[in-house]
């Protein structure tokens, strides 16, 4: 173990410029993008070229790390005949337990480092710290890995380069190919083997790349390491082929029959609808509507998506498309931030909450489903999300409510058209949710969210009445698992009657203070639905 | 007892044999020197010996283990310096011994400090700031310190200047003093060679020509020098063994690969009966380039 640290001391040794100027490069995004934002006002256009820039820089970040890691690979090339180490008393083990352990310092353990006291400096507390330095850390992790495949058969910097741009393409073929788009794949037999074959691939492609550098790093084989490379490849795109079990009950455990600890919450089906879809004559949208009920005052029930399949007598076929609650449906209901801060009373009936669905198949299913044919199983996935008062704002510019790593700040109050517009600077932690679940069901976006739903509150008014506000984003900017973003809150000023004409009260803004209500997933759990019956 | 033994070794990079049935002995304690043109196979021989490269066909063993299953604890007593080897450039002499020492038990820091006087390196500078003479000190350096049993050297000479040549063979004659190893070395460069091997092996177009002792091989090539005193030059009989035979202007020369003075003379009496026969000695070099021609010209003859 004492000469695999020498190796990670001399590999330090070589690369510690160019590692400082990447971490440097690391450092200055949220820098440069914070400074940019500083206090003032930003348009919404503006967020659209700092979104730019943040995720340039975040791929040149991504893209350098995976050079130096390529770069850490070659120092001691497994290809070459004339490499020093291999005519010293080195094992390719060792080497490879060098090599592995300066590939986590250097790219995995170095940039969480030199986050953490921007992220600490940001408010985030241990569990998101933890969050943040391991979405980062797995973001590296990838391309690094993806280094040391490339740079392990490779002799020499050109012909990195040559071979890093033909695996991308390669990589993209694959996933073109995995979809269906370049040829007809066979329909799975059943959801389950459709979610065993995603399984499969998602681990030959995951171990592959791991076999590879192994292989290479003991043997020094690399015509053979090629020929693992090629064999790995075909059975990832040999799946959709010759796959035809279904394993899913062994390794399956999101959509597992509800636990003791889920919420007492009820379900209900309402209608379902079948719709020409906006984006292809070739296909239809299901409309799926319902309503829940069950909910205690204080939480509501966010539905995060919803996987379907078709089910005619004993076969099961997978829905094509995603089930998703249409944009505008999905904020909390109307009432609940309202009960959170007491300001109306609790609801004891729990009056329930409707709820509604769109997803997208082919026309053929859509017409055997509207004929009665198939029937449509919707497994949900949703969060019971709790509502929390973060606290109060006086409605004047300048203050600010500290919760945690989310920091909400007035910075301008401006009238038009008689309406009040607050904008608020807040920052925010933001996980990456690809990371966060190993289910290929799930899909493997790099989409990032909130930890909360946020609701604001007007009160104290003259009139003495609470009111929800209009919360409108002006834009948001995501740097490493921080969002720092503006809103704006519309509100309209209190009037009363004098000498039968409306007037705004004078100096209401004194007393008037805006509550920020946060609903934060306390749990998540699936139901699961069966729709028999779709009106056109 | 061999430190090296092969087997009718071969090697082939695609359709190109490079190596065909080599079959060696490296004595232990020996200077043994592969000597060959370019592109004889002798660099290849010595990347199949340190598992740089797997033999097509046939075997190897050094130091006892079969040359494809060379482990740290062989490689440990394994010295190797190559001409094209890549050294980590951006070192310094000191920072190179310095990541090298702890992989070697046998490490000799006296030894280490006394080389370093000897070959007058300075510790601070980069190696990719050195001449190549010295970098080749550098690695010969790194590869001595810790007293292998082996030290293999592949074109050591290649690319350095008379004068660092010369310091380079005495740093070698002179380290040799310090420690009892079998050197193994690869070189088309024959003088500096014959100052060092006492064994030779000659490759050519990737098979064994010969191997023996240098004092074997200088005592078996004689060049032979006839005076024919008027008489014309035999124009059949000559024995095919000879090579480089040259009748001109009253004189016949040629060499004799295997020289045996009575047998050499005897067949002289019958050849050029009134003639005046003398033998000299040959360098290694006179040898080689005997070789080198006739080889030529059998090819041609060949392609004729």
């Amino acid at each position: 173990m004492k000469l695999v640290w020498h190796i990670v001391r001399k590999d330090f040794r070589r690369l510690w410029l160019p590692l400082s100027l990447w971490l440097l490069l690391g450092l200055a995004q949220p820098g440069l993008l914070t400074t940019y934002l500083g206090d003032g006002l930003v348009e919404s256009a503006s967020y659209e070229g700092l979104r730019y820039f943040s995720t340039t820089t975040e791929m040149m970040v991504i893209g350098i790390g995976f050079v130096l890691a390529a770069w850490l690979v070659m120092e001691d090339s497994l290809v070459i005949t004339t490499a020093f180490w291999s005519t010293r008393p080195i094992s390719g083990a060792r080497l490879l337990a060098a090599k592995v352990i300066g590939a986590l310092l250097m790219f995995c353990v170095a940039p969480v480092l030199v986050l953490t006291p921007v992220w600490i400096a940001f408010g985030f507390s241990v569990g998101e710290w933890a969050h943040a330095a391991w979405d980062l850390a797995a973001t590296q992790g990838q391309a690094t890995i993806a280094a040391f495949v490339i740079a392990g058969v490779t002799a020499t910097s050109g012909q990195f380069l040559v071979r890093a741009v033909g695996a991308m393409v390669l990589f993209l073929l694959v996933v073109f190919f995995l979809s269906g788009s370049m040829v007809t794949l066979p329909d799975p037999i059943s959801t389950g083997v459709a979610w065993s074959q995603n399984w499969i691939k998602l681990v030959l492609l995951l171990i592959t790349p791991i076999i590879l550098v192994i292989h290479q790093y003991l043997t020094r084989r690399t015509g053979r390491t090629w020929v693992v490379a090629a064999v790995g490849l075909g059975l990832v795109m040999a799946i959709p082929f010759v796959w035809r079990w279904d394993i899913s009950s062994l390794v399956q455990t999101g959509d597992n029959p509800p636990s003791a600890a889920e919420p007492a919450v009820s379900l209900l089906l309402g209608k379902a609808h079948i719709e020409p879809s906006p984006s292809s004559p070739l296909r239809r949208r299901f409309r799926v509507e319902g309503s829940i009920g069950d909910i205690p005052g204080d939480t509501y029930v966010r539905i995060n998506g919803a996987s379907g399949e078709w089910i005619s007598g004993s076969g099961r076929l997978p829905f094509a498309g995603r089930f998703r609650v249409p944009l505008g449906a999905d904020r909390p209901p109307n009432g609940r931030a309202l009960r959170v801060s007491r300001i109306l009373p609790a609801d004891p009936e729990m009056t329930p909450v409707a709820w509604v669905l769109e997803g997208e198949d082919s026309v053929e299913r859509a017409e055997v489903a509207r004929a009665g044919g198939r029937e449509l199983a919707l497994t949900m996935n949703l969060s019971l999300m709790r509502g929390q008062e973060i606290g109060r704002l006086p409605l004047k510019v300048g203050a600010e409510l500290r919760h945690g790593a989310c920091l909400t700040k007035i910075i301008s109050i401006e009238r038009s058209n008689g309406y009040v517009y607050v904008r608020l600077d807040d920052h925010d932690f933001s996980p990456i949710e690809s990371f966060g679940t190993t289910r290929p069901v799930s899909g493997l976006g790099l989409s990032s969210r909130r930890a909360g739903e946020d609701c604001f509150i007007a009160s104290s008014l003259p009139e003495g009445e609470a009111r929800l506000l209009t919360v409108r984003s002006v834009g948001e900017v995501q740097i490493n698992s921080m969002l720092v973003g503006q809103r704006e809150l519309l509100l309209e000023p209190p009037v009363a009657q004098v000498n039968g004409r409306t007037v705004e009260i004078p100096d209401w803004e004194q007393a008037a203070v805006i509550i920020q209500v946060r609903f934060s997933s306390e749990a998540l759990f699936t139901r699961q639905m069966l729709v028999n019956t779709f009106s056109p | 007892m061999n430190i090296i033994e092969t087997q009718n070794l071969s090697h082939r990079y695609w359709r190109t044999e490079a190596l065909r049935d080599l079959t060696l002995a490296v004595p232990t304690g020996s200077v043994f020197a592969l000597l060959g043109a370019n592109g004889a196979g002798k660099t290849t021989a010595i990347k199949v010996l340190m598992n740089l490269l797997r033999p097509s066909a046939g075997s190897a063993r050094v130091l006892g283990v079969e040359s494809s299953r060379l482990g740290e604890r062989e490689l440990a007593q394994i010295g190797y310096v190559s001409e094209n080897q890549q050294l980590s450039l951006w070192m310094t002499v000191r920072q190179l011994l310095d990541y090298c020492r702890p992989f070697y038990p046998t490490w000799d820091t006296g030894l280490e400090a006394r080389l370093l006087r000897q070959f007058d390196l300075p510790t601070d500078r980069k190696l990719k700031q050195l001449s190549r003479g010295m970098l080749m000190k550098a690695a010969l350096l790194s590869s001595l310190a810790y007293r292998p049993k082996l030290l293999v050297l592949d074109e050591p000479f290649s690319g350095l200047d008379p004068l660092v040549r010369d310091e380079f063979v005495a740093g070698l004659l002179e380290a040799a003093q310090l420690g009892e190893w079998t050197v193994f070395i690869s070189s088309h460069d024959i003088e500096e060679v014959e100052r060092l091997a006492d064994h030779i092996a000659l490759l050519d177009d990737g098979r064994l020509k010969f191997t023996e002792t240098t004092e074997a091989l200088l005592k078996r090539f004689r060049r032979i020098e006839v005076d024919l005193n008027g008489s014309a030059g035999p124009t059949t009989g000559i024995p095919s063994s000879w090579l480089g035979w040259k009748c001109e202007g009253g004189r016949a020369t040629f060499c004799d690969p295997a020289f045996a003075r009575e047998a050499t003379e005897r067949i002289c009496r019958e050849l050029f009966p009134t003639g005046t026969v003398e033998a000299k000695a040959m360098t290694l070099r006179e040898i080689f380039v005997v070789l080198a021609r006739a080889k030529k010209l059998t090819g041609k003859g060949a392609a004729a």
